[in-house]
This record gives structure tokens, sequence and C-alpha cells, in this order.
């Protein structure tokens, strides 16, 4: 009997964090890159270890490799490899991520005063 | 059993042997030559008989044999197939971990063509066969060293090691914005799938159009979408424009120190804003002229240009790569001027899909109201999305033409926030969309009574 495979996470930060760890970068230097060209995501050197790990399990990476290359060539590698989906798909998670979307902007007003507040402003000022 | 007349044959050929043979020892004794003579050829006699009769029954055993399993022969003379399922190679497996216990077969498959495992007495057999029998070696080797080689042997090509089964990853566009994008909380209109295939859309620019009743959320809809993707968002309204050429394309302007000179309208911007804008085309059932539809038609299909003028030097806009178009529809009995469906060009330009919104679902509008109007008690609430489920009941049933909007239930939790109460708030947005005729049984009465109904 076949056992069945679940398909696995691919998120927008996969292909870039494993091409680094491909060149055998830490962690820690990978997350700093994915950083720099994804600037408000919350990915963590955490978040690129456990990677590390499922791809050391799913043999699509050996332990320990040398590493061959610097930092600054991490960054222009990333630059590079980042594709339109991936771009799309971090704008999204970005957007989505927003507390409170542009278009329910007033929420937040609300949320920030006290209901009474507005009120009492705008009364003041027809009186005086 | 019943005997065949064959075997009750044998069975006495074979006393009389017997009986010959003891009268043929009894002859010897007393040393009487021939009739020992005669009795061995009486026995030889019956032997051969009895060989006879023993082929005999042989052959009609077999050939019975033969004519029971022709029972099971279909018309062609094949066997037709079981309908017990052939047992595969994984369930032997589990066969074996079950009379041998889990530990010795767990991560073996076994391979289709392969034999079964080896085991000490199967070593020794193939040993045996293959160089001969050797006491001193098989005196030597106690059952467990054969086992061990069993072992060895087994390991050694006989049962490959399961493979680890190979990583599906699924690096599809929906398949990493599942992985990444959380559907917002403001997004109820429908299921998750459809939330991430709109997003699908708007990456691949595929045109969605939404239709559905007024005030049921598609132009938020559409606004969420935008905010999401973090697009420019233009909206353009089909129903507020006296001069449809101009709202698209621009116009002509004048002062006394320039002259006259012509002003490309916000639509042309944004067509080509490099960011790719997000460009809403809302209610477009509500241009009753069709010019607005037919000046975007180059622009919704593969040509994506807009030409400013129709002569034949005229300017000509391209559209931005990354333009998406998103359009709502008003279409139904009740909208006054909206057309009762969409033209089928203009529909198959929205190759994203027509997604028919309806309104929300009683527990998913309080939600939203409690979301958007977090001041509003969770009670009332539910008491005006329950009275909006009502009326929209009735609508179905074709007792009202008109049916409660989100929209309008939003109107009354924000009135009931600022202190008016739950039913002057209902009866002050709902009942001007009914109008005052006379009779009992007018629009009017009933949703007067379904508001009375709610009690204080």
């Amino acid at each position: 009997m076949a056992r069945r495979v679940r398909p696995k996470k691919h998120m927008y930060w996969h292909n870039a964090a494993k091409l680094l760890l491909e060149h055998g970068m830490l962690p820690t230097n990978v997350a700093k890159a994915i950083q720099y060209a994804f600037p408000h995501t919350d990915v963590t050197g955490r978040h690129v270890g456990a990677y590390k790990r499922r791809l050391i399990n799913d043999s699509m990476l050996t332990k320990d490799i040398p590493k061959t290359i610097d930092m600054q060539d991490a960054y222009s590698m990333v630059e590079g490899i980042i594709s339109d989906d991936d771009r799309f798909v971090y704008q999204c998670v970005v957007g989505s991520a927003k507390s409170t979307l542009k278009c329910f902007e007033y929420k937040l007003t609300q949320e920030a005063k006290e209901p009474k507040e507005d009120v009492n402003e705008w009364l003041e000022n027809i009186v005086a | 059993m019943i005997k065949s007349i064959e075997h009750a044959q044998i069975e006495q050929i074979t006393n009389e042997i017997h009986q010959l043979k003891g009268w043929a020892v009894d002859a010897r004794r007393r040393d009487d030559d021939e009739a020992e003579k005669m009795y061995t050829a009486k026995i030889i006699d019956r032997e051969v008989k009895l060989k006879e009769l023993k082929d005999k029954v042989l052959t009609k055993e077999v050939k019975m044999e033969t004519e029971k399993t022709d029972e099971y022969r279909d018309d062609a003379g094949g066997y037709p197939e079981s309908e017990i399922e052939e047992p595969t190679p994984d369930d032997g497996l589990k066969g074996l971990e079950a009379i041998f216990g889990g530990e010795k077969y767990s991560g073996r498959k076994m391979d289709e063509t392969d034999d079964p495992p080896h085991d000490a007495y199967s070593v020794r057999r193939d040993y045996r066969e293959l160089f001969g029998k050797d006491e001193s070696l098989e005196t030597r080797l106690g059952l467990s060293d054969w086992d061990d080689m069993a072992d060895i042997m087994n390991e050694m090509g006989e049962y490959i090691p399961e493979e680890e089964p190979k990583p599906i990853i699924d690096d599809s566009v929906i398949g990493k914005l599942k992985a990444s994008v959380n559907v917002p909380e403001e997004f109820k209109f429908a299921d998750d799938m459809t939330f991430y295939t709109m997003l699908r859309n708007i990456f691949r620019n595929k045109y969605i159009l939404v239709t559905g009743p007024s005030g049921c959320g598609k132009s938020s809809l559409g606004k969420i979408l935008a905010s999401i993707t973090n697009k420019p968002f233009s909206q353009f309204n089909f129903g507020d424009t006296m001069n449809p050429a101009a709202k698209l394309l621009g116009d002509t302007k004048y002062n006394k120190d320039d002259g006259t000179w012509f002003a490309p309208s916000r639509f042309v911007s944004a067509l080509q804003d490099t960011n790719g804008a997000f460009i809403m085309l809302d209610e477009v059932t509500r241009d009753r002229t069709g010019d607005l539809g037919n000046i975007l038609m180059p622009v919704l299909d593969g040509q994506r240009y807009l030409a400013l003028d129709e002569s034949d030097d005229a300017d000509i806009v391209k559209l931005d790569s990354n333009v998406f178009f998103f359009a709502t529809a008003n279409i139904g009995r009740e909208y006054l001027g909206a057309a009762n469906d969409l033209d089928r060009a203009w529909k198959d330009r929205f190759t994203g899909g027509i997604y028919e919104l309806d309104y929300l679902p009683q527990k998913k509008e309080q939600e939203l109201i409690q979301l958007r109007v977090p001041n509003v008690s969770e009670d009332d609430a539910r008491r005006i999305t329950e009275f909006a489920q009502k009326i929209r009941d009735l609508y179905k049933a074709e007792e009202l033409n008109i049916a409660i909007s989100t929209r309008m239930c939003l109107t009354t939790a924000e009135l009931v926030v600022d202190g008016m109460k739950l039913l002057d708030a209902l009866k002050h947005t709902v009942l001007p969309f009914y109008p005052i005729t006379a009779g009992d049984d007018t629009e009017r009465v009933k949703v007067i009574q379904a508001i009375q109904s709610m009690g204080e």
C-alpha cells in the first residue's frame, strides 16, 4: 500500500534560503540576506534553521557544507534569484498581515479614541 | 464418501493377495513347492490386476479434478476474474510481521519479483543443493549461525530497504500563497480557496468581475484585494458620468494664457502607472449608453491599448503590463437603469472569472458588523442581522422587491452606537426603501410588521 505523501509548504523565501544554504551560509546570515531582499519579512534565523533541518531530512541538502560566499555575494545572489511570484506572494503577506487594511482605516481611528471624544470635540467647536 | 467399483475391487484384490501370501508361507513351511508356486503365480496375477486398477482409479481422479475446475471456466474457456483482491507484496510483509513480530521486517520492502525471505532452514537447504552435504560443516554450525547467514543474505539484495518517499513540494503560485498568506479577517465573502484564487488572478493579470446585490460587499472586496496586493488603487464608477468619453479619455481645457489643451483623464494616468494599478470599474451595469463598455473593449482584451480619439494618427495609451481590472455589477430586477445581464463579449474579457456574491450568512454578517462598528453590542449586531435575514427571506419569496443590504445593517449599527434606539434606527434606515402606498398589505407594512415583531 503506497504511503500518502503530503505536499510540503513552499514559501516565498525558500528558494533564496536554499541557494544560500547550499553555499554553506549560516541560517542567521541567510535570514539577514532575506531581510535585505524582503524588508518587512518576519523570517528569522530560527525559521531558516528549521527549513535547513527539513532540507537535510529530505536529503535535499548535505550537512556541513563549507562556506563559499560572503555576505555581499549573498545579498546580490538573493536579489537575482527572487522570482516575480515570490515577490508578489511577499507583497500579499505584508498586505494581509496589516492589523487593519487600508480600506478600514477608520477602525484604527475609532480604536485610538474614546467613542465620546469626537462628539465632545465637535460640540465644543459648535458652542465656541 | 461413497466408494467406487474400482475402489471395492482394489480392496478385494488386496485382501486376496494378503490371503494368498499367507497360504504361500504355509506351503513353504510344509515344503509343498507345487502349492507355493501356484500361490505365488496367483499373487503375481493379482498384483498386476491391482496395479491396473490403481492406474485406472488415478486417471479417473485426475479427470474428475479437471472436470471440477472446468465448472469455473466461462464461455470463452478462460477463468473469470476473481472478486477477491490479489494480496500485494506489502500485504505479505504485514503477514510476516504479524507472525514473526514487526521488528525483523519493518523498514523493508518486498520487491514484487523477489522470493520470500531466507531463514536458517532454507539457507542450509540451498547450501546442500549448491555444494553437497557437508556433515562436518553442518555439525559445526548451529541453527543460529544459519539464521545469521539468512539475515545477511536478506540484507544483501533479496530485500531492498524501503526508499524514503520523495518530498512533494507545492511551489505553485496558489501553493505559495496558501503557505504564506493568511486570509484577512475582513474577507468573509467566500471560502479561503476563492481568496487565494482571486490573488492568483491578480498576479496573472486575469481580470475579475463580481456580481451581486447592492451593498453585499463587492466594492469592499475590491478594496481589500487592492490593499493586500499593495497596488495603487483607482476606482471609476460607471453610474456617475454624463460624458463617458471625457471620464475615460480626458477633456479639453482652456485658460487665457495657455489657450486650449487636452487634459488626459485620471483613468489614463492609472493605465500608465508603472507600479501596476488596481483599477476598480464599479457598477458597470449602470452605464445605460453602453459607451463606456465600448471604449473599454480594446483595453480589456489582448490589444491592451486606449485610443484617445478616432483619427488615424490618434494618440495611443499603452497599458502598463501589471494593470489589473476588477469590475462590479448589479444584476437583478430591482436596479433601476441596470441591465438584467451583461454583454457576452464584456463577460469574456474577465478571464479570471465571474464571481457571484450573495449577502453574507447571518453569523458572518454579525462578525463583520462588530468588526467595522467596534462599539456596537453583540446583541444589537445579532438582532440587526437577524432582521436583515428575515427581510431577505421575504425578498426571495417575492413578497418584497428590495432586500436589506449589509451596508444598511452597518448604517443601522452606527446609528445605534450614536444613541438611537435599535427599532428607530431600523425604521430610519430601511423604510425609505419601501414606497408609501395605500393598502394594508403593502411592502412597507410588511417591513414595519417585521420591525415591530422584534420587540423592544
